[in-house]
């Protein structure tokens, strides 16, 4: 019984707060464009939060079935049909130097499009996308191991923890990625 | 004062008594002769007057000469001759002080005329004018004078008449008469006086060896006789001195050999004494032993009896505690019944309510899964939007600013599928919270089926046992009066035992108490015993003490007389030059005395030991040396080394710690006690012996019980 009225409560304050919040985007939406911010899709990858610009994103989809393809390096998990077109699915945390782990259900790809390549990449989920003040922006310093340096443009701290953004064109623009384009 | 100095006193007192009588009439003689011769002189002067008258009746002095009427008497002798031709003696005429006419002559014969009156007879006649009587000296010889004055018609003394008589002259007779007197005295106590002292002599001999003899007697030995010299009294007193000797000495033997046996018997009378109290003490000491375990006995079983009674009264408490109970737990257990029944029947509907609860839960269950089944739709569609709203985002950001407005939307969309994938979670949490408790409470009907079922057997059990303790409640409630019952009957029993065991007990302490009296009497008995030993030791001390002084005086005399008799002289008693005999083992040896002493006091030791208790009587010399010992101890030599040992001791040195001990003695008495290896205790008393107040050794004396 306890519960349930728990319950009950909860569910009065999150009406509540829909509603609050539906009249604040409202409101928001007339007010922005005092600060100058960037786009970027935030998602989860090896535990970490890593963001993009919005730019280079083109779609984002659950993980289909991957078709394995053998011969491909580490960072080419496989490929996958598109609509008709087939795209390589990247996995980022080869070339991060973090962990990889088995992707699960959740896991969705974020298909991008830098340094005039296409790929799908791996993701743990995305979260969405985040507006990011300039000004919040800090150049990524020699604190973070295993990681290379010239992969970020720099982080920000955010209320969720810190956010690595991610230079897209300077990864995929890495001989890996060109040796490979070349042998395409 | 000796008896014959005392007669020596006598006869020199009445010698010189009957000198004195003599001398005092010799003395009365004598002073008759004196006025005898005065009176003589008186009528020899009146005679002198008489003639001298017959010459004349005037008396003068003319021209220097004394005219008696006409006869001049100066250097006339005739009357003076005439005189003396009458009487004898002298006559003589003073004219003044001077001799005018004498017959008294000067040493070269002349006559004494011209010489002067001096002394008293002068003083008499010339300053007093009387006559003079007396004795005078004349020219150094004495007489016995009569002095009368002549006086002339007027009455002056002229001249003086002297008539006298030399006191040689006539004291002659009685000087002659005094001597004759003196020297038939001085016979007379010569003779008197050794007569006398012969007699005395004679008489004290016999007196003198009584002493002796007593003396002896007072030394110890009785058996001494005195010859018999006279029949006097003193003869009478030795006769009867040797009688009461032989008598008493008889007598004495007779006592000692009484004593002896009476001490013999206290003795042996002693240790039965002695040897009963120990075993009555022994018996008694047992008897308190018993008496007092016994006692200890009756005191446990008297105590075990009072517990037991207590006990029992305890038991008859808790029976009747018991049956009380018993009668509660009886109205408990009927109560019980009750109770169970009624439980038995709740329990059955109990059963059936839950079987229909678990029945409902099942039905929420499912349902409540199939609401989970419609939010998992719900969520998919949620996901699917999110993602649309996403992908419509990244389209509106490739837009530009086109694509800003659609942007929003797309925000908005992305926004509410979000917050209905959160309400769907909830949903999706609040189905499972239900299924969980659906589960738990269909679960706990289970168990709760079960446990009604369980709790169903065990009443039904409690049904049974509390019929089955209904039953034995009532056994018990008998029981307890039973006990009640019988432990009556042990506390009456047990306190008869108890007031019999007290009984026993009084016994026990009497029988107890009086083992103590007797052991106290016969301790007290023991003690009367000891005492009576150590009074018989006291007095064996006390005899021993006695024997060993006289012993000591005795042989002191024996050897002395070997010095006056000549026999030793001192330098022989003295001697200390130990030759050994040869051929004796152990050891003996001679020296210059002790065959004197074999000869003088072997009978004398061997008296001491008419006593029993006497074990030895011996004399020693200074350095233990034993010259002669008792005739027990002096048995032939066999050879025989253990038989000689003990047989024959004498001419040993015994300079052991005891002989060592009494023989440099010099105190009056040493006493040493002793233990012999035959268990004997030995008295040995010891004095020492003095020859001339030198130490020369001691007598030993060993008394035995």
């Amino acid at each position: 019984m306890a519960i349930e009225e728990n319950r009950s409560y909860d569910t009065r304050a999150i009406l509540q707060e829909m509603r609050e919040a539906y009249w604040e985007g409202i409101e928001q939406s007339a007010e922005s464009g005092a600060v100058e911010t960037r786009d970027y899709v935030v998602f989860r990858l090896g535990s970490e939060r890593f963001g993009i610009p919005t730019g280079f994103a083109r779609e984002v989809l659950r993980l289909p079935r991957l078709v394995k393809v053998p011969r491909l390096p580490a960072h080419i998990c496989g490929i996958v049909n598109l609509r008709g077109q087939i795209q390589a699915v990247t996995d980022l945390r080869p070339l991060l130097g973090l962990p990889t782990t088995a992707l699960s259900a959740r896991s969705q790809l974020i298909v991008v499009e830098a340094a005039a390549i296409t790929t799908a990449l791996v993701t743990e989920g995305v979260e969405g996308i985040r507006s990011i003040p300039v000004a919040e922006i800090e150049p990524i310093t020699e604190g973070l191991a295993g990681f290379p340096r010239d992969a970020a443009e720099g982080h920000v701290v955010t209320e969720q923890g810190l956010l690595v953004l991610l230079s897209l064109e300077h990864i995929l623009g890495r001989t890996e990625f060109t040796i490979n384009q070349k042998g395409e | 004062m000796s008896l014959s100095r005392k007669f020596a006193f006598l006869l020199a007192i009445s010698l010189t008594a009957a000198v004195a009588a003599t001398l005092f009439v010799l003395y009365e003689v004598r002073s008759e002769a004196e006025r005898q011769a005065t009176v003589a002189q008186e009528g020899r002067i009146n005679t002198f007057w008489q003639l001298l008258r017959s010459k004349g009746d005037v008396f003068a002095v003319i021209d220097g000469k004394l005219m008696v009427g006409s006869y001049v008497a100066n250097g006339n002798f005739e009357l003076p001759d005439l005189v003396q031709k009458l009487f004898g003696g002298t006559a003589t005429i003073f004219m003044g002080d001077t001799r005018v006419s004498t017959n008294v002559l000067k040493e070269d014969g002349s006559r004494a005329v011209g010489t002067r009156l001096t002394g008293k007879a002068y003083d008499a006649i010339f300053r007093e004018g009387r006559s003079y009587r007396g004795e005078t000296t004349i020219l150094d010889i004495p007489y016995f004078t009569a002095y009368d004055p002549i006086k002339n018609a007027k009455g002056e003394v002229i001249g003086v008449l002297y008539v006298g008589t030399k006191r040689s002259e006539f004291f002659s007779a009685y000087d002659l008469l005094s001597r004759k007197l003196i020297a038939v005295a001085l016979i007379n106590v010569s003779i008197f006086t050794l007569l006398a002292v012969y007699l005395v002599r004679r008489s004290l001999r016999t007196l003198n060896r009584l002493t002796s003899a007593v003396r002896s007697v007072a030394e110890g030995d009785l058996d001494v006789q005195v010859p018999v010299e006279s029949r006097d009294e003193i003869g009478v007193l030795a006769e009867s001195f040797n009688t009461m000797t032989s008598v008493v000495f008889k007598g004495m033997q007779e006592e000692i050999a009484k004593t002896n046996r009476m001490v013999a018997n206290i003795k042996e009378t002693i240790q039965q004494l002695s040897t009963s109290a120990n075993e009555i003490m022994a018996i008694s000491a047992q008897q308190s032993a018993g008496a007092t375990q016994q006692a200890t006995a009756v005191q446990e079983a008297m105590t075990t009896a009072e517990e037991m009674a207590v006990t029992a009264r305890q038991v008859a408490q808790n029976a009747v505690q018991v049956e009380t109970q018993a009668e509660r737990a009886n109205a408990a257990g009927s109560h019980g019944g009750t109770a169970v029944a009624n439980a038995l029947s709740g329990m059955g509907e109990l059963r059936s309510q839950m079987l229909a609860v678990a029945e409902a839960m099942l039905q929420l269950g499912e349902n409540s899964q199939k609401i989970g089944g419609i939010v998992d739709i719900i969520d998919e569609i949620s996901d699917q939007t999110n993602l649309l709203a996403l992908n419509a985002t990244i389209e509106a950001a490739g837009a530009g600013e086109a694509g800003k407005r659609f942007a929003v939307v797309a925000n908005e969309v992305k926004r509410l599928s979000q917050r209905t994938a959160e309400a769907t979670g909830q949903i999706k949490s609040l189905i499972e919270a239900i299924q969980k408790a659906t589960n738990a409470t269909i679960m706990l009907t289970e168990n709760g089926t079960k446990g009604v079922d369980a709790a169903n057997i065990l009443v039904t059990r409690v049904a049974e046992a509390l019929q089955e303790i209904l039953q034995l409640i009532q056994e018990t409630n008998a029981a307890a009066k039973e006990i009640n019952f019988s432990t009556q009957q042990q506390t009456s029993a047990s306190e008869e035992m108890a007031s019999t065991i007290v009984e026993v007990r009084d016994v026990a302490t009497q029988v107890a108490s009086g083992a103590q009296e007797t052991t106290q009497a016969i301790a007290e008995l023991t003690g009367l015993a000891e005492r009576l030993k150590d009074l018989m030791e006291d007095e064996l001390q006390t005899k021993g003490k006695a024997k060993a002084l006289a012993g000591a005086r005795l042989m002191s005399r024996i050897l002395h007389q070997a010095l006056t008799s000549g026999a030793l002289t001192e330098a022989d008693l003295f001697d200390e030059n130990y030759i050994p005999i040869p051929g004796t083992d152990p050891q003996k040896f001679t020296t210059r005395f002790d065959a004197y002493c074999d000869a003088h006091i072997t009978a004398k030791q061997d008296d001491f030991l008419n006593d029993v208790q006497v074990a030895f009587a011996v004399l020693i010399d200074r350095h233990g040396y034993l010259p002669t010992h008792n005739s027990r101890y002096t048995q032939p030599l066999t050879g025989d080394y253990d038989r000689d040992l003990k047989g024959n001791r004498t001419k040993r040195m015994f300079d052991d710690k005891v002989g060592l001990a009494a023989a440099r003695n010099e105190e009056e008495l040493l006493v040493q006690v002793y233990n012999r290896d035959t268990g004997e205790r030995i008295w040995d008393i010891s004095a020492p012996v003095y020859i001339n107040g030198r130490h020369w050794g001691g007598f030993r004396i060993g008394y035995t019980m």
